[in-house]
């Protein structure tokens, strides 16, 4: 994003440039105005800029493009390497019921804390997070693909259930204070992490409730209820 | 999905009956579309005519008569009669029933009569409207008849509905049940089918059940009445085992289908608590 605004932020100067009669180290850009240092009445917008590079002989619009990779190394001939620079952390918790007679698990309530670095975004971040616990709570209680024959027998959203918002539970949510160093701004990816310890932290949270250890995903309630009855009679 | 069906848009019940008469089974009805367009995009329906019932007028309308009960106009939405305020007053148990089937968006879309007429096992209107006495008009150009909600479902996806005939109206005995349960279990997804579910009608006083109507869904090849669990109960008093009794009763007489929600014993077994749950629920409400 950063790589991407300043190479935005390079081209407007340059067609600024143009219409200002100045040069582009000169230009100072703020509050949605292009204006030369020192002359502020001489100020353009960033919208009229973007338009008169757009609306013109051979104009484009103003795209650009920028990536970014934390301090990798690559995997070597043992497949020793290292994916990132920079790890994020994370730190999740679940409070299920679990029933005993139908083997259903509800989550009560789902508390998460992330350290991605500076959150730069924070609502953008939020969402990661919700939508992650999302996933993952489909992914450790709901969603599987049912094998007949080679081919699968619930390929529609049907019968291939996602988790909905009706069935996410309560989520407390923090982000870590912390920074960075090698990441923009002292940020670091978020992606993934908040899905990944989902299924385990349930996994974990039913056998606390009800002392079953269920290995495979999805939990399912009848396999909940399969592991009680194999407890009892043990 | 074949798509060279033709598609007839009929602007009365006469007409729309005519069009039944002459294409028989190779028309397909299509109301709300929520369940004819899925089957027709996955190949399990090729008809040779789509006769559109939106325009057909003398099918929406929900009715409420001390003495006839509600009438329910087979075009009504899921959403309407969910809302309806008659039906939130003196019907609490069609009320928790729509309100859970699929999401507002289906329900939105979804008509009463296309839902019962799909004969699936799986939705949740036909367990209710059968524990609460209901009774469905059926119409051609033969002329008309009614039948009881029990002896509508035939089996699989298989209706009393001759291919020339359209249901145009529901009709709910006035409310007589004080106690009632409706009991969805959906361990996957709220907006899931229920992997069983059940529904409970229920009279009585102090101790006693007077009268009791249960009918499950999503556990058998069609909807059922859970009639021997019903006997356990009714003229009797209410004790924890003779819930546990209407509750195995219902299981024995349940034949569930294995799916992705479980296995068919399981679901055998689902049968006995939510139906002991549902009527201890229902015989709660009496009090």
């Amino acid at each position: 994003m950063k790589n991407a605004a300043a190479k935005v932020r390079e081209i407007l100067f340059e067609t600024a440039s143009e219409m200002l009669e100045a040069d582009p180290s000169d230009l100072v850009s703020r509050d949605g105005s292009i204006f030369v240092q020192g002359a502020e009445q001489r100020s353009i917008s960033v919208a009229d800029v973007v338009r008169a590079r757009q609306f013109r002989r051979g104009g484009a619009p103003v795209v650009a493009s920028g990536s970014f990779d934390a301090d990798s190394v690559s995997q070597d001939s043992l497949r020793y390497g290292n994916e990132s620079g920079a790890y994020n952390f994370g730190c999740q918790a679940a409070e299920v019921e679990v029933d005993p007679e139908t083997g259903r698990v509800t989550v009560l309530r789902y508390a998460v804390a992330s350290d991605c670095g500076t959150v730069i975004f924070p609502v953008g971040a939020e969402g990661q997070v919700e939508g992650s616990i999302a996933q993952g709570l489909g992914y450790a209680l709901i969603e599987g693909i049912r094998m007949e024959e080679g081919r699968p027998v619930n390929p529609n959203f049907s019968d291939y259930r996602l988790a909905s918002m009706r069935d996410m539970p309560e989520l407390a949510h923090e982000f870590a204070d912390s920074y960075e160093p090698t990441g923009p701004f002292g940020a670091k990816g978020l992606g993934e992490l908040g899905m990944d310890p989902v299924a385990a932290i349930i996994s974990n949270a039913v056998h606390d409730a009800v002392g079953v250890r269920i290995k495979t995903l999805p939990i399912t309630a009848e396999k909940v209820l399969r592991a009680i009855r194999q407890k009892k009679g043990s | 999905m074949r798509a060279d069906f033709d598609y007839l848009e009929p602007t009365s019940l006469d007409e729309t009956c005519g069009l039944l008469r002459e294409h028989g089974s190779d028309a397909k009805l299509l109301a709300g579309g929520t369940a004819l367009v899925m089957w027709l995009r996955m190949g399990l329906l090729d008809p040779g005519v789509v006769v559109s019932l939106d325009g057909v007028s003398g099918l929406d309308g929900i009715a409420f008569d001390p003495s006839d009960g509600l009438r329910i106009g087979a075009g009504v939405k899921h959403r309407d009669l969910e809302l309806c305020p008659e039906v939130r007053e003196r019907y609490p148990l069609l009320r928790e029933t729509f309100r859970k089937v699929a999401q507002p968006r289906i329900r939105l879309m979804a008509t009463v009569g296309g839902n019962l007429s799909h004969g699936d096992p799986m939705t949740d209107p036909g367990a209710s409207f059968m524990a609460l006495d209901a009774e469905v008009t059926l119409r051609s150009s033969r002329g008309e008849r009614v039948l009881p909600l029990e002896e509508f479902f035939v089996d699989y996806y298989e209706t009393a509905l001759e291919p020339d005939e359209v249901l145009t109206c529901v009709r709910v005995p006035p409310p007589a049940a004080r106690g009632w349960s409706h009991v969805k279990f959906t361990p996957r997804s709220e907006e899931d089918f229920a992997t069983v579910g059940v529904a409970v009608a229920m009279t009585g006083e102090g101790d006693r059940c007077d009268d009791v109507r249960i009918a499950l869904n999503s556990a058998g090849p069609a909807i059922f009445r859970a009639r021997a669990a019903e006997a356990v109960l009714r003229g009797r008093e209410v004790t924890p085992a003779r819930l546990d009794e209407a509750g195995a009763a219902a299981a024995a007489a349940a034949d569930p289908i294995e799916d992705v929600r479980g296995s068919s014993e399981y679901k055998r077994e689902l049968a006995a608590v939510l139906v002991r749950r549902a009527t201890a629920q229902a015989f709660s409400r009496l009090g």
